[in-house]
């Protein structure tokens, strides 16, 4: 039990910053941090979804010379997280590599940095995504196409129906952002998205842009009803 | 006589007895042409609209053909227009028959159907018409050597409509290329009457050698006036519709008339008005950039027919199209510069001896102060003029793939061509250096794996295009005009069947929902849906409809013009002449709050909207006002004010905050000192700058122009440029695209040494005044919503005012309650 206390109380210190907000997901307490990700702390867990490793180095790939610098970023922006909670458990919710040999195409520098972040938890999960339906074999953790915990599943894309004993899941895929609208400003980020038993991941990745959250394919899952977001903006995170 | 004896010893008899069955003799300045051809000399020919510009420009390759036959290309046009390109050739067509002669004219644009363009590859007509972008790609086949190395002429049409923007810069480079390949070739400008021909002339030569300037001068003024109306003139935004039954009266008074606007919405508001008073249902139509090519082909040939009394439209018509006998011009909303004005105006009338009619309809009383300063800066003949810059960079990495798709070449060879034109002749080996790395392998500090390249280094110290599928990638993205995303815009009969009308940015396509109706090509349209990269709508009778919104289209005003209009406020001597609206509304700024004088600067402040307002009246050009912003936002976020948004208009700058500026704050805001380093940050983190670096970066090659044509099964596939400038700046902070961003920025944007100029002169020389509400000038300053985000404090609290923190402060608090249960 004092694990779980310590996991509430690191979050506490994000949330006092408003680093990140807690939010109540079919019955769950979890935060969703202005950095990108989720975490969870009855289960002292970390999620992160959509980190498209090596996207840039992709489009070189055919052709346009855009800069690869974004694996560099993703793990640098990955490492901080993992640094602020320390969770015992990291999952990274699929996508996680952004085509079939984006581990190649990976510097050794930050192969070694990616290595050295999965020894920090305990336990790793990779949840398959389209993009990353095989994981490197060269990565240790576990690979997986679902988890469920409590009553909630952890999946790539949304699964329907769910499996016996989840009622509620947290998914990526969808890379969602919201337009806001404050006394005549218009305010735009990535965010999460829910309501009582979806929640959608924003995307973790350093070059991964955005589908509005009004987008039909969004509402068909979480539809304007009854939805809640978190904005993120300037590494804050914004309930709204 | 003497013109007779220039005729004999120039033009052919062929062609002098053409001149005379149509009643015309040569004119003085078309014998200079023809004598410049054949001196080897490349001219600028400056001559006001009607002049026959054009045809001075082709006579010399005529009569050069006619006299010497031959096969393949002679002469190469090159328009800015794909339009005039049309018309000049229906133009030329009809002599040539005429005269029987043995020569191929044809044109190439963007819609030269494939099979035309390779047979133009094969076997080229004598005189091509052309665009810069068609021509760039021509240059990129590998027998481009072949294809130009005969080339005789070049003449470039409407000079002064584009040599001052990144597609002169283009064509700059286009003329160089062409010279590598025919050094003999006679370059002839044909422009329009300009401030100073000499940056032309300069910019149409090589390096080192300026074209000579012929200058033909009108002796007739232009017959202008603002159009009276009964009616109240609006305080703000775009509002003609006060005017619309005298402007109709106007259209019934003469044959033909062409109504301009500033922007394609405008021309879309301003038709609707008008056919919504057309009771005697006059041929009225409408033309602009985003109707098709079907629509507006169809527009033009009944215009030249003279079935129709009147066409509404905007820059697209500015151009030497000939159009027939317009009797009368009309200018709705201000000029915004003295040479627009009168370009507009020459479509009016197409003889040179006789004054064009126009009339001005200023769309809100600041634009009568604008209209009443243009109307006096023609009478006494002053013009405004735009300076040349240094070349657009970003064009460089399209140039360099471009030549080594041709022909293999060394860094050293395309370097030396690149000087020999005049906007890059001062361009350091060193960034070109950079930019050459750039095209060959995207020249990143970091690799993370052995890198793709575009370029491949040969054995004999050449470069070629690495493969194929690149040199494809590449033709399919020349060009310099970046465009929004755009849909096309399907007319619908039945289900998803109809015809394409037109396209609208994606933007606006975007903030539909299915129902919305709103106004296109003339007509209420009702919004069905998105399906394939067409937007698809059907016709409707009802709701109030929305305007598209274009992007681009604004234009600022001329720095010539605000300074007049500045004078004008403060001659109130000057203010009989005005309407008497526009006198009531000064003298109620008069009274209420101060009007601006010339030796300071008039700062209001009031609360509107929910938040506070500051308006600085500079006067001093939009980029000198955006500049400002900028640094007075950033200089407002270290005091605390909060600042949330600016926006700049053509008379100053207006920003938007939570806290008011007071007049404590006037002197640290100010001052000289924020040119200081606390500028190059906030710089680079601002929207501007984003923007910029989405063009460069589409520019360059950086990234897929051409994505749209394409179909993603997911937007989200498609990369943000704002998040690639975010990690190159962090982690490649001296890569030469950062370097060209900046300085793109500081072409389209910013006005440091004017901006430094205007502080200077102005410490201490400000005039503060706090008011209750807006004042009576600001009122169309701040109905204008087009504004800059400043991302900073002030945002913040608006996020946390608007947001859900309460209910995550309850949670937060039993969190709290169970760690202390559990201590």
């Amino acid at each position: 039990m004092n694990n779980i206390a310590n996991a509430f109380s690191r979050a506490m210190q994000r949330a006092e910053s408003r680093h990140a907000v807690p939010i109540k997901f079919a019955g769950n307490t979890l935060f969703v941090d202005g950095a990108g990700c989720l975490f969870w702390p009855a289960h002292d867990m970390l999620i992160v979804s959509d980190l498209h490793f090596e996207k840039g180095s992709y489009f070189a790939v055919l052709g346009s010379p855009v800069p690869n610098y974004d694996s560099r970023k993703t793990l640098q922006q990955l490492a901080h997280v993992i640094k602020a909670y320390q969770p015992r458990h990291t999952v990274c919710l699929g996508d996680s590599f952004h085509d079939q040999r984006a581990w190649q195409r990976l510097d050794e520098s930050l192969k070694v940095t990616l290595r050295d972040l999965i020894q920090q938890s305990d336990r790793w999960t990779w949840i398959v995504g389209n993009h990353d339906p095989e994981l490197p074999e060269a990565l240790s953790g576990e690979v997986a196409h679902t988890l469920v915990y409590e009553n909630v599943l952890l999946s790539h894309e949304p699964e329907c129906p769910l499996p016996a004993g989840a009622e509620a899941q947290i998914f990526g895929h969808f890379h969602p952002k919201l337009s806001y609208k404050v006394a005549r400003q218009r305010l735009t980020g990535k965010c999460a998205v829910y309501h009582e038993h979806r929640l959608i991941m924003p995307a973790f990745g350093a070059y991964t842009g955005g589908l509005s959250i009004d987008d039909p394919a969004i509402t068909e899952l979480v539809p304007k009803l009854n939805r809640r977001a978190v904005l993120l903006y300037a590494d804050k995170a914004i309930p709204l | 006589m003497g013109k007779s004896v220039i005729t004999d010893s120039l033009l052919p008899p062929v062609f002098d007895r053409w001149f005379q069955q149509r009643g015309w003799s040569l004119r003085s300045y078309q014998a200079h042409m023809l004598a410049a051809f054949q001196a080897q000399r490349s001219t600028l020919l400056i001559a006001p609209t009607g002049a026959g510009k054009t045809l001075s420009g082709l006579l010399p390759s005529l009569v050069d053909l006619y006299h010497t036959p031959t096969t393949g290309l002679h002469t190469l046009y090159i328009s800015p227009l794909k339009a005039l390109t049309h018309d000049i050739e229906r133009n030329l067509i009809q002599p040539v028959a005429d005269m029987q002669l043995n020569i191929s004219i044809e044109t190439r644009t963007g819609d030269t159907p494939s099979h035309k363009r390779q047979r133009q590859r094969k076997k080229p007509p004598n005189m091509l018409l052309i665009t810069p972008e068609s021509l760039m790609l021509m240059l990129s086949y590998a027998d481009a050597d072949k294809l130009f190395g005969k080339v005789k002429a070049v003449i470039v049409d409407e000079v002064h409509a584009f040599a001052h923007g990144k597609r002169g810069d283009f064509t700059a480079l286009i003329l160089a290329r062409l010279r590598y390949y025919s050094p003999q070739l006679v370059t002839f400008g044909l422009s329009a009457t300009i401030a100073e021909p000499e940056l032309l002339g300069a910019w149409l030569g090589p390096t080192g050698t300026p074209a000579d300037i012929h200058r033909v001068n009108s002796d007739v003024l232009p017959n202008i006036n603002i159009l009276p109306s009964q009616a109240r003139i609006p305080f703000g935004g775009f509002m003609a519709k006060y005017a619309v039954p005298e402007i109709y009266a106007a259209i019934q008074r003469v044959n033909t008339s062409l109504i301009f606007v500033n922007t394609r919405a405008q021309a879309e508001l301003m038709f609707q008005f008008l056919w919504e008073a057309n009771d005697k249902a006059l041929p009225i139509a409408i033309y602009h950039g985003s109707l098709s090519k079907e629509q507006r082909r169809k527009t033009e040939s009944m215009m030249s027919t003279g079935q129709i009394r009147a066409v509404v439209t905007t820059s697209a018509l500015e151009l030497g199209i000939d159009w027939g006998d317009v009797e009368l011009v009309i200018q709705v909303g201000a000029p915004k510069g003295v040479s627009r004005l009168l370009q507009r105006i020459g479509r009016s009338n197409h003889r040179m001896d006789e004054p064009s009619e126009a009339l001005l309809v200023p769309a809100n009383r600041f634009e009568v102060l604008e209209c009443k300063t243009a109307i006096d800066a023609i009478a006494r003949q002053q013009l405004d003029g735009e300076p040349l810059h240094s070349g657009a960079l970003d064009v460089i990495p399209q140039f360099i793939f471009n030549c080594v798709c041709s022909e293999p070449a060394t860094p050293e060879q395309i370097y030396q061509q690149l000087l020999e034109a005049p906007p890059y002749c001062g361009l350091s080996r060193l960034l070109f250096d950079a930019l050459w790395q750039f095209t060959v392998d995207g020249g990143y500090a970091l690799q993370a794996y052995d890198r793709y390249k575009r370029l491949e280094k040969q054995t004999d110290g050449t470069y070629k295009p690495a493969s194929r599928r690149v040199i494809q990638r590449h033709r399919q993205n020349i060009g310099t005009i970046v465009e929004a995303g755009r849909l096309k815009v399907k007319r619908l009969r039945r289900a998803h069947q109809g015809k394409v009308i037109g396209e609208v940015e994606e933007y606006f396509a975007q903030t539909l929902v299915k129902g919305d109706t709103f106004l296109f090509a003339g007509e209420v349209l009702k919004f069905e849906g998105i399906r394939d990269m067409f937007l698809e709508a059907s016709p409707s009778q009802k709701g109030e409809p929305k305007i598209p919104s274009y992007v681009g289209g604004q234009m600022p005003l001329s720095t010539f013009l605000a300074e007049g209009v500045k004078a004008l406020l403060a001659s109130p001597d000057e203010w009989a002449k005005l309407p008497r609206d526009v006198l009531e509304w000064l003298e109620l700024q008069r009274a209420f709050s101060k009007l601006p004088t010339p030796d300071s600067i008039l700062i209001e402040q009031f609360p509107f909207r929910q938040a506070q307002y500051t308006l600085f009246y500079t006067f001093d050009g939009r980029k000198a006002h955006q500049t400002l912003g900028m640094l007075l936002t950033r200089r407002m976020e270290k005091l605390k004010l909060k600042p949330l948004s600016f926006s700049i208009t053509d008379y100053g700058l207006s920003i938007c905050s939570l806290k008011p500026i007071l007049p404590e704050h006037i002197q640290s805001l100010f001052n000289p000192d924020i040119l200081g380093d606390e500028l190059e940050d906030w710089m680079l983190e601002s929207p501007m700058l984003k923007r910029s670096f989405r063009r460069v970066a589409m520019v360059s090659g950086l990234i897929e122009q051409q994505y749209h044509g394409q179909r993603k099964t997911m937007r989200q596939v498609t990369f943000s440029t704002d998040l690639i400038y975010d990690t190159l700046r962090e982690y490649d902070p001296d890569h030469v695209l950062l370097r060209v961003t900046r300085q793109d920025a500081e072409r389209e944007l910013l006005d440091l040494s004017r901006l430094g100029d205007l502080l200077i002169r102005y410490v201490g020389k400000t005039d503060y005044v706090a008011l209750e509400k807006v004042s009576p000038l600001a009122i169309p300053i701040v109905l204008d919503v087009r504004s800059e985000a400043v991302k900073g404090a002030g945002r913040e609290a608006l996020l946390e005012q608007a947001s859900l923190y309460a209910e995550a402060q309850d949670m937060m608090e039993d969190v709290r309650r169970l760690l202390e249960s559990q201590q």
